[in-house]
């Protein structure tokens, strides 16, 4: 519990970012930095990174689909243009049982990289990142 | 079942031949088939298997929920409705079909097996619950999508979630009460195994021997076996002289082949167990130690074959890893291995002796190891052929096998096991076999004494429907389009074909209601054919080729569940 409080006051700023983001559709790709870096759209900071493991591991493309398009699972090229982060964060940890969307809220791996997954899919919706295989940017 | 005009098992026997005597539709007039009856199921996603056909009723099942209709053929008005309340909770796990591959009958019951794992027995003529069992739990990832199957007095059943660390096994029930007789593990301690160290057979050094104590401990790292797969949602079939039941298990749990060394036994064996006790006579595992997700899980059909001038009691087997297997059924002996589709590389053939696939190193993920992508696999983790049946030709003698001609790139990753959580630890894109006719399937026929493809029909999807060869010297399947077509059994010539509403990826079947012959078939695309493979194909590969992969497909179709019952016209 301490930590989901703390995990939300430090993202405040970024919160009021997707908020407005989600308003204002135009700017969203003009602020991708403050949610993920990206060098030659496949090498990605290390929390995106985890976000992307973690999208591997939870096998998500088998209802997303591998690039994100959408399968029997919505597009979330499409949902994470107009979803805010809080509303992501719900939704990832609530499920949607109903429509085949697994409740995340018990997994530790999810729970704990949540937000790189965001920033990972956002990064994808933005059209920064590349489908397929990611790397850490290499540190000089 | 006895009977010519009923279609009482989803095979129409039980040795899955898929094969009907009946022939007032033939070779000679199937061009004049026209739509007799149709109806929706009320249900979107993939329709997989086949109603049944006993007396005046059609019994329609659904994927989930998992309804169940009683048609009266008289007048097409329901006699009565099954509709299961299930939690929905078990549909993710299901992820990402909710298929069911149909019902059974016997002793006046009809059996459910629903996606929640509960296996229901309801009054053939009232649609009332005599008897309920829960045979898995899907809070651990345990689902079912198989149909269950009743030989003799038992109701056999298995279960799914090979891709979330579940322990395969097969379960046989008693059909009058639910009372469980045997439950059968594919991996583990001898005992959960039901495996006689010194009397269950396996082929051996070109010869049979038993497996010796710990077969599957063996073949395991620590307790891996304990989440080790092995899953069992294929088409059994049953020798009544032998009693013997044959069926085929799943891929080892994970999809990383780094994490789990060894054979991996027995997952991707084919079984033969006796039906009262469950004791497995023989075991024969085709692809040990998997690195491509080559599910054994295929139909096992049953005929007598002339091999070398030798009438032998044989099971035939189309596996996903792309080999037709032809082994003696009474003993485990194995016969024949040979690629029914001449793109297949990841092994360059069987070793006959050892029973063994020769492995390409080439197309190897185990050998590369994780975080390498490995490209130009054959066939797809989808497999030659997945669990689309094929029918055998009593007549001719040939194997009609629906197939796949679609390969893959695949990248092994480390993954954790968390119960009830995804176990994949696998990255795969598929396209056309590069270098073909560009279409992503093929319909064969098959000679099994010789392992020989007689004659093949491209496809420019996936072959997803079981087919149905008939008396008539025809033989029916569906296509992904939603095609259904007879063919000819002698050449493969196309002689009807009609548009149903959406993909086909269910069976075709027959029978006769008041002295005509109707030929039957579920349409409703899904499956992982049918949605799950647009996934890979949003970079370009070389082998698109000209008909641009599964992604094609939604030019053609849209999700929807309906039946189509075809007739010839009446003579006026």
């Amino acid at each position: 519990m301490m930590r989901f409080g703390s995990v939300l006051l430090s993202f405040a700023v970024l919160l009021t970012v997707a908020t407005f983001a989600s308003e204002l559709p135009v700017q969203a790709s003009d602020t991708p930095s403050q949610l993920y870096e990206v060098k030659d759209g496949n090498k990605v900071d290390a929390t995106t990174l985890q976000g992307w493991k973690t999208w591997r591991a939870m096998a998500c493309e088998r209802c997303h689909g591998q690039a994100q398009e959408g399968l029997v699972g919505p597009s979330l090229i499409e949902t994470l243009k107009r979803l805010s982060k809080t509303e992501f964060h719900d939704k990832l940890m609530k499920g949607n049982p109903e429509r085949g969307m697994p409740p995340y809220s018990a997994v530790e791996m999810v729970s704990k990289n949540w937000e790189g997954l965001y920033a990972y899919l956002k990064g994808r919706s933005d059209g920064e990142i590349q489908p397929g295989r990611l790397t850490a940017i290499e540190q000089n | 079942m006895g009977s010519a005009s009923n279609w009482a098992s989803q095979a129409g026997d039980y040795a899955n031949h898929r094969y009907s005597e009946l022939k007032q539709i033939n070779a000679g007039n199937v061009a004049k088939l026209q739509v007799a009856w149709s109806m929706s199921t009320g249900v979107l996603r993939g329709h997989e298997g086949s109603p049944l056909v006993i007396g005046d009723t059609m019994y329609v099942h659904t994927p989930f929920p998992n309804n169940v209709f009683a048609v009266s053929l008289k007048d097409q008005s329901f006699k009565w409705k099954y509709e299961p309340k299930q939690d929905t909770d078990v549909i993710p796990v299901m992820c990402c079909d909710t298929v069911n591959r149909g019902l059974a009958y016997s002793d006046g019951k009809i059996f459910l097996q629903q996606a929640d794992t509960t296996l229901v027995a309801l009054d053939a003529n009232t649609g009332k619950v005599v008897w309920s069992v829960k045979n898995g739990d899907p809070k651990i990832g345990e689902t079912n999508t198989n149909a269950p199957h009743v030989f003799k007095d038992k109701v056999v059943t298995g279960i799914s979630g090979g891709e979330f660390g579940v322990r395969g096994r097969l379960i046989a029930y008693d059909v009058k009460t639910g009372k469980k007789i045997w439950t059968a593990y594919s991996t583990g301690p001898d005992a959960e195994m039901l495996v006689d160290p010194n009397k269950t057979m396996t082929w051996h050094n070109g010869k049979l021997a038993a497996v010796g104590k710990d077969s599957s401990l063996k073949s395991w790292k620590g307790d891996q076996w304990k989440i080790g797969g092995g899953t069992t949602w294929g088409w059994y079939s049953y020798d009544p002289a032998l009693n013997l039941v044959y069926y085929g298990t799943g891929n080892p749990s994970t999809w990383n082949p780094a994490q789990r060394p060894g054979d991996n036994k027995w997952s991707m064996t084919i079984f033969a167990r006796d039906l009262d006790t469950g004791v497995a006579k023989w075991a024969y595992q085709m692809t040990p130690h998997d690195e491509w997700d080559y599910d054994g899980v295929n139909e096992m059909l049953l005929a007598d074959i002339d091999i070398k001038g030798k009438k032998v009691p044989a099971v035939v087997h189309f596996d996903r890893n792309g080999f037709g297997y032809t082994l003696n059924r009474a003993t485990g002996e194995l016969l024949v291995a040979e690629k029914f589709d001449p793109t297949v590389n990841w092994a360059t053939h069987i070793d006959m002796k050892s029973g063994r696939p020769v492995v390409d190193k080439r197309y190897s993920p185990g050998t590369t190891g994780p975080d390498v992508n490995v490209k130009d696999i054959c066939p797809a983790a989808l497999g030659t052929k997945d669990q689309q049946p094929a029918s055998y030709d009593r007549k001719s003698g040939l194997f009609m096998v629906p197939t796949n001609h679609v390969c893959m790139t695949y990248e092994p990753f480390q993954v954790e096991y968390t119960a009830g959580q995804p176990y994949v630890g696998a990255t795969l894109t598929m396209f056309p076999s590069p270098g073909s006719h560009g279409g992503m399937g093929n319909f064969i026929a098959w000679d099994a004494a010789k392992g020989k493809i007689v004659w093949s029909k491209p496809e420019r999807f996936s072959v997803w429907s079981g087919a149905l060869t008939t008396a008539g010297d025809i033989v029916f399947y569906g296509t992904l389009e939603g095609y259904i077509k007879a063919v000819s059994t002698t050449d493969g010539k196309e002689l009807w074909k009609f548009k149903t509403p959406s993909g086909i990826i269910g069976n075709v079947f027959t029978y006769q209601y008041d002295g005509k012959q109707y030929v039957g078939i579920l349409s409703g695309i899904g499956g992982w054919a049918g949605i799950g493979l647009a996934a890979g194909l949003t970079e370009p590969t070389d082998g698109l080729g000209a008909v641009g992969g599964y992604k094609d497909l939604s030019k053609y179709t849209t999700l929807g569940g309906s039946l189509f019952v075809f007739a010839l016209p009446d003579a006026r």
